[in-house]
């Protein structure tokens, strides 16, 4: 048998209570097994996202 | 390829779910959850409706750095001494944009999230008189 690698054991995984107050955004909460995760997430808010003024309002969505 | 262990769970509690979230038992072959948000607070709540035309901004526009999934340059070798994954209870309050809850096995998860906030303030002059007191 080749010792080269990468080798792997999984013995017995038992929890108990799983307690989550918040899954945010792009998380991921797994019991179980996967290949790959890849999880992204982008959260704009820049100081020019704090428009004080009058009222603008935002341009509409176009039919689709 | 090794073999796939079962997920077993006595009880779950989610209390809320929001947009492209996911609450999936079994299992899966793969889990792309795609959300866009354009969040706008207003001091005073008026609002037209069909406000909310994402294209203008840069945020959903922009492509996400991805790493290119391959596999690895050596071998790995899975062994499962335990064919089980056991957990007594889960309980979640609140799951929100491309969260993803899997009690399984799956191939792959690819989320994604964009969310632009923005919160509009009135100056002191537009400001709608205020009662005396």
């Amino acid at each position: 048998m080749a010792d080269q690698g990468l080798h792997v054991v999984n013995k017995g995984l038992q929890v108990g209570n799983i307690r989550i107050v918040g899954v945010s955004s792009s998380s991921v909460v797994l019991i179980g097994d996967t290949r790959t995760i890849q999880c992204a997430s982008m959260f704009d808010t820049p100081p020019e996202s704090l428009i004080v003024g009058p009222l603008v309002p935002f341009a509409g969505e176009t039919s689709r | 390829m090794s073999s796939v262990r079962l997920s077993r769970v006595g009880s779950v509690k989610v209390v809320s779910q929001s947009n492209s979230s996911v609450c999936l038992f079994g299992d899966s072959a793969a889990i792309n959850p795609r959300s866009d948000v354009f969040a706008v607070q207003r001091e005073q709540s008026r609002y037209l409706g069909n406000e909310g035309e994402l294209e203008q901004f840069q945020i959903f526009q922009q492509s996400l750095p991805k790493l290119a999934v391959q596999p690895p340059p050596f071998p790995v070798r899975i062994r499962n001494d335990s064919p089980y994954i056991d957990a007594r209870s889960i309980h979640i309050l609140g799951m929100s944009a491309s969260a993803v809850l899997h009690v399984g096995s799956t191939g792959s998860i690819d989320a994604e999230t964009r969310i632009k906030h923005v919160r509009q303030l009135l100056s002191i002059k537009e400001k709608p008189d205020e009662e005396e007191r």
